[in-house]
């Protein structure tokens, strides 16, 4: 492929290169991970704090509430993204936030992450994930296209 | 950018819905006045995968880090299939990534979805009559930039009046102004990729980007 005339910017071949590298960088496992927080207990009285990909949140609010919603204490998480709180305070649920639209809550009672129910799960490998959302999308679409072109004869018969 | 379920007041949520229902409406009724509407379905259900799987490409830009979303991409070439794209791309991030929620799936389509549209717009006024690569590559960039910062600012004036923070109050005004900063890079990348791609398809098949 050559640079096509009239394209001073961009040719075939740059497109092509960069579509590559694009697809390429989604396969590398470092690159491809969504932007979720997450939290989890490591020990008793420690909290750690962290971007899916294991990315340390520095600085994030973390909130202790009791049983009846009762704030007992508050804080902020160090540069490696833990906050150690004292286990006797009876403690039900640990919310953080980081202010920029990322929230999680984990449940100090049960040991376990609050996720959204629509969430199927980080159990499911994600390339897995990948594969059935993008293959339910076509799904979904085919279904659209395949019923739009039946109303479409339908009415033209009638016509 | 993406809001997940339990952070917004029930009201705002379902003005999201309002909002997000209103404007799915609208693009349903222009997809179906034009004499083939099922004609972009194909290029519809590849942006959305596109679009699905982008949120997965992870921009790390110190101190904060930013992820590909490509709505001004699925403006320019959905037109008014990008909201209705944008909404099923959202539901399935929801699903299958814990990106973002059920309950906030109104207001994050607002956030992504209207701006995409803005991009649409922009996109159609700068090369009305004039489909040279040149204004084509321009207002492709200048329309997937401005999708990118019109959602920033959307989500930020969304943070500041709607989501009750646990953070003090100039805490909570770094983390906005680190935000927008974080998102000027991103909205660089996104405007090169959609100029790139505009281009690209004005030279190989000018149809797929002018048939909206």
């Amino acid at each position: 492929m050559s640079k096509i005339p009239g394209t001073p910017l961009f040719s075939v071949k740059l497109c092509a290169s960069a579509a590559l590298v694009f697809v390429t960088g989604f396969f590398q496992p470092d690159c491809a991970h969504a932007h979720r927080m997450l939290m989890q207990e490591e020990g008793s009285g420690v909290l750690f704090v962290y971007y899916e990909g294991r990315v340390p949140a520095a600085e994030v609010a973390v909130t202790l509430l009791d049983e009846q919603d009762q704030v007992l204490l508050q804080g902020q998480t160090n540069a490696e993204g833990r906050f150690y709180f004292d286990p006797r305070l009876g403690a039900g649920v640990a919310r953080a936030d980081d202010g920029r639209g990322h929230r999680v809550v984990y449940d100090l009672e049960e040991s376990v992450l609050e996720e959204g129910f629509l969430f199927i799960g980080d159990e499911i490998p994600l390339a897995l994930r990948v594969a059935l959302g993008t293959g339910m999308i076509f799904l979904l679409y085919g279904a659209l296209y395949a019923w739009g072109t039946r109303s479409r004869r339908k009415k033209n018969a009638h016509s | 950018m993406h809001i997940p379920d339990g952070i917004l007041p029930l009201p705002v949520t379902l003005g999201g819905y309002a909002a997000c229902a209103a404007a799915v409406f609208f693009c349903l009724h222009r997809i179906n006045m034009r004499p083939d509407p099922q004609a972009d379905i194909p290029k519809a259900a590849l942006l959305t995968a596109a679009f699905f799987a982008a949120s997965l490409i992870h921009i790390p830009i110190p101190p904060a880090s930013v992820h590909l979303m490509l709505s001004g991409l699925l403006g320019v070439l959905l037109g008014f299939f990008a909201i209705p794209a944008i909404l099923i791309g959202l539901f399935f991030q929801a699903a299958m990534f814990g990106h973002g929620g059920l309950t906030t799936l109104g207001i994050n389509g607002v956030i992504i979805g209207f701006p995409a549209m803005a991009a649409h717009y922009m996109f159609r006024l700068g090369t009305l009559g004039q489909q040279g690569p040149k204004q084509t590559a321009a207002f492709a960039f200048l329309a997937g930039s401005l999708a990118i910062m019109l959602s920033v600012l959307l989500f930020s004036l969304l943070l500041v009046t709607a989501v009750p923070a646990d953070l003090g109050a100039a805490v909570e005004k770094t983390a906005i102004v680190m935000i927008i900063a974080a998102h000027v890079p991103l909205a660089l990348i996104e405007g090169a990729i959609t100029a790139m791609i505009a281009t690209f398809l004005l030279r190989v098949s000018p149809r797929v980007l002018h048939g909206v």
